[in-house]
């Protein structure tokens, strides 16, 4: 695979003695692919986008774009000259300036006809074609995104960056317009970087997944090995609900308090596990194992088509998710058992 | 509609401001038009078609273009540096940019003619005579010096306003600085440039003070002529065409602020905007910012205390302490009643909004919009026909005062009420309070602040003001301005310097107030 973007060893401090707000951050964007940079507010994700749109300069490390360097200590390719997309959060359209005006802006030099024919065409591929006059605040939230989407399309860069891009809209909107911008910038064959807190949007979302915490990259991989085998107990939290489990490892099996646990890989010594509330089944206290740790229901939610347990085992809380047919109530006495090896973290 | 609207509005308390606003404005506009129209038909066409007219419209047209070019030209750089560059010192530049609105008008024209001339104060510091500034490039120089803080506070609070996004966004379409100013930028900033281009100019267009000093012939300073020469026919007819212009003013600048609704397209977060960093040739902003500075707030600083120097034996305490307390004796009541008045107005613009409050609020602002001499002169014509007995008392000039600097009160006072919430006086209400025993309990408490600073505004209005104490004054009357004026048009510099530098001392506070509140407007969530 031929990387697009690559980031290497980028490290931002505001002020010299701080700590750095993106602390050596590597990663790398394919062509033609939508990546996405998933990460609690503050943890340094939007600081690295605007180094990589060129608004904010680097301490050190290096940003390569198809391979040339285009920001690192003593480079700098000014913002206009990096044929880098931007859509805001707030979309940031231009008020004194229609659509489709909006639209052509970025193709300043071509003549005027072409410009606007480019313009109606990009505007027409996101099905606004006929809003072509209005201003910016007379659409709604979810059209002004296709417009900011249309605006940054239009001059065909080589990459587009998406701060937090569906955050502005109401739960409903927000998953058709991801559906729509994802099919919209797979058909123009764009390569894309979605910056978000919202761990569904980016899994949905994007091919790949990149978890940032504190300014440093914890795991890059695609959305279902990234759920399914997360390496941090962070990422493990914050891409879902799950029981972190230390237990003693021995090749392929972990002694835990739970007992007995298959591994997804072979370790050795002390390990921590991570075991996601569905990959757990609750037994009747009298059936299974005769030795093994019993433990109370002390919470029981019920979400429609599942539920959530919490069940308590010796002080310790455990989730365990069922379907709905599930017929235990607070108070029962249970055993847990993992019905899906455990994933090793740090392994 | 609008009466079935506010039925339950109709109490004294709101009814009688909306009486004095009104037909403070409109009655003596009706009067103005009636003594115009005194004139015979055969010499009508002569009033108003001779040529003086045309030349007296050209001299205004010009100094309202000039004054904006260039105050423009002067603020535009300011204000980017100040709120876009890592400049240092911003908050000293800043202030230094407001501080030329402590120097009014009169008395920086003052200061430029004292400076020049065989026996000017830059004569007397360093030996060689500049020449001595005066007509056109005098009157352009000294309204410049004066207004151009207006377009800097404006154009800095546009440009801090505006969202960083918008620009990086045209940085990203490929853009470079320097256009992202011209296409993106400049278009923000327009509802800021109409907003200051329209107050600077009508103050050009109602200057009186800079105009006769500098001896150059505008609307105002022919009709300053044609009242010492008692020709009030024609006297009237002149403060018509001002009227007129002052009408056209406003009509072009709320065309052109038509359909241009500049709020943030979208919502959510802005962040921080990065500076631009100054380097290289940018060193140079610090030397334009130091002439500048020099110019505006040092020389005509120096001038006047040079001045003083030289006169210091021949200053009068007792001429002094009259001054000081004929300009209190009127500002003092005005600023008090004009508050008063304003306060149910604004009241019911912003509690039951309809077309009355916003008719009687924009009535304020036409009434502030009137060049002064033009309505000083209307409320000559007015008490000399309705109340004979009123003519020269203290009394129609602090109702002039009262009228024509009200708008100014609007402001404070409105955002402070936009903080009250409706809630605590319906709360107050349901507890048995009468509508009117609610508001003094529980929201004027909260509002006088916001009063504070109306009651601040209009009264040091009301001290700088030269043309309406100039037409209004009982005989004898002194006032502060009145004396700079009197004194400089004699060409007596040395007499004019302490009642100056009193001047300036007292507009000095009106500068800070106008800083604290900034600072406050800043605070408030948006």
């Amino acid at each position: 695979m031929n990387s697009l973007l690559s980031l290497h060893n980028v490290t931002k401090n505001f002020a010299p003695l701080s700590a750095p707000v993106v602390d050596d951050v590597n990663f790398e964007v394919n062509a033609g692919e939508i990546f996405a940079l998933l990460g609690p507010s503050g943890c340094g994700k939007t600081t690295t986008l605007r180094l990589i749109a060129g608004f904010e300069r680097v301490n050190s490390g290096e940003i390569r774009l198809e391979g040339k360097c285009i920001e690192s200590q003593s480079i700098h390719a000014p913002p206009e000259t990096r044929e880098i997309g931007l859509v805001f959060q707030n979309y940031a359209l231009f008020p004194h300036l229609n659509v489709l005006d909006n639209v052509a802006f970025g193709l300043k030099r071509l003549p005027q006809k072409v410009r606007l024919d480019r313009g109606l065409e990009v505007l027409e591929m996101v099905g606004l074609a006929e809003f072509r006059d209005r201003r910016p605040h007379d659409l709604s939230g979810g059209e002004q995104q296709r417009v900011a989407l249309a605006r940054s399309i239009a001059p065909s860069p080589k990459l587009i960056l998406l701060d937090e891009p569906f955050s502005n809209l109401d739960a409903g909107l927000r998953q058709s317009t991801r559906k729509e911008v994802r099919e919209l910038l797979k058909d123009a064959g764009m390569t894309a970087m979605l910056v978000t807190h919202d761990r569904e949007e980016a899994l949905s979302f994007a091919d790949r997944v990149a978890i940032m915490e504190n300014g440093g990259l914890e795991q890059t991989g695609a959305p279902e090995a990234m759920y399914n085998r997360p390496k941090t107990p962070f990422v493990a939290e914050f891409l879902g609900k799950t029981n972190l489990i230390p237990g003693d490892a021995r090749g392929d099996c972990a002694e835990t308090r739970l007992g007995r646990f298959k591994l997804d890989c072979h370790a050795q010594g002390k390990v921590m596990l991570s075991i996601r509330p569905e990959h757990l089944e609750m037994i009747h206290a009298t059936a299974g194992e005769k030795n093994a740790k019993l433990g109370k229901i002390v919470e029981r939610e019920f979400k429609g088509h599942d539920l959530t347990y919490r069940v308590q085992i010796e002080g310790e809380d455990y989730f365990v998710q069922t379907d709905y047919r599930c017929p235990y109530q607070i108070g029962d006495w249970v055993q847990l058992k993992a019905v899906e090896p455990g994933v090793v973290l740090g392994g | 509609m609008i009466f079935h609207k506010v039925g339950r509005y109709l109490r004294w308390y709101f009814v009688l401001p909306a009486v004095i606003v009104g037909s403070g404005v409109l009655v003596p506009f009706a009067y103005l038009v009636l003594r115009a129209a005194d004139a015979e038909a055969s010499e009508l066409v002569e009033i108003v078609f001779r040529l003086r007219n045309l030349i007296l419209f050209g001299n205004t047209a010009l100094l309202v273009a000039g004054v904006v070019i260039v105050d423009i030209l002067l603020a535009l750089p300011v204000a980017w540096l100040t709120s876009r560059t890592n400049l240092k010192a911003k908050r000293f530049f800043t202030l230094m940019g407001v501080f030329p609105l402590a120097i009014p008008s009169y008395v920086m024209a003052y200061a430029i003619l004292g400076l020049g001339g065989k026996d000017g104060a830059f004569a007397q510091l360093f030996g060689a005579s500049l020449p001595r500034l005066s007509g056109y490039w005098g009157a352009l120089a000294a309204l410049s010096f004066y207004t151009f803080p207006y377009f800097f506070l404006n154009l800095r609070s546009a440009l801090l306003g505006v969202d960083p996004a918008l620009e990086e966004s045209a940085r990203s379409l490929g853009y470079r600085r320097r256009w992202v100013f011209y296409y993106v930028l400049i278009p923000q900033l327009r509802p800021a440039l109409y907003a200051s281009g329209l107050l600077v100019a009508l103050h050009v267009l109602g200057n009186f003070g800079v105009v006769s000093l500098m001896r150059f012939e505008t609307f105002s300073y022919a009709l300053y002529l044609q009242l010492a020469s008692f020709d009030r026919i024609y006297a009237a007819w002149l403060a018509l065409m001002l009227l007129a212009f002052a009408g056209c003013l406003l009509y072009v600048e709320a065309r052109l602020l038509r359909g241009r609704r500049f709020h943030r397209a979208g919502i959510g977060g802005v962040h921080q905007r990065t500076l631009i960093p100054i380097r290289g040739w940018g060193k140079l902003s610090y030397l334009y910012l130091a002439v500048l500075i020099f110019g505006c707030v040092a020389v005509p600083t120096a001038t006047i205390v040079s001045w003083l120097i030289r006169g210091l034996d021949s200053v009068s305490i007792e001429n002094l302490v009259k001054a000081v307390l004929g300009s209190l004796g009127a500002a003092v009541p005005a600023a008090f009643l004009s508050t008063a008045v304003m306060l149910p107005i604004v009241y019911l613009g912003v509690r039951r909004p309809s077309a009355l409050s916003r008719v009687l609020e924009r009535l304020a602002y036409i009434g502030y919009a009137i060049p002064p001499l033009a309505f000083g002169l209307s409320l000559i014509f007015f008490a000399q026909r309705a109340i004979p007995g009123l003519y020269q008392t203290l009394w129609l000039l602090i109702y002039a005062y009262m009228i024509h600097f009200m708008a100014e009160a609007i402001g404070p006072a409105r955002s402070t009420m936009y903080q009250a919430s409706p809630n605590i006086e319906e709360a107050a209400r349901s507890l048995g309070y009468s509508r009117l025993n609610a508001f003094f309990k529980v929201i004027f408490p909260l509002l006088i602040r916001g009063l504070t600073v109306s009651i601040a505004f209009v009264f040091l209005s009301a001290m700088k003001d030269l043309p309406i104490a100039f037409l209004l004054r009982p005989i004898g009357y002194e006032t502060l301005a009145l004396n700079v004026w009197d004194t400089t048009s004699e060409a007596l510099f040395a007499e004019a310097a302490p009642y100056a530098l009193l001047m300036i001392i007292f507009a000095g506070l009106f500068v800070s107030l106008l800083l604290v509140r900034e600072r406050n407007v800043h605070e408030q969530p948006a």
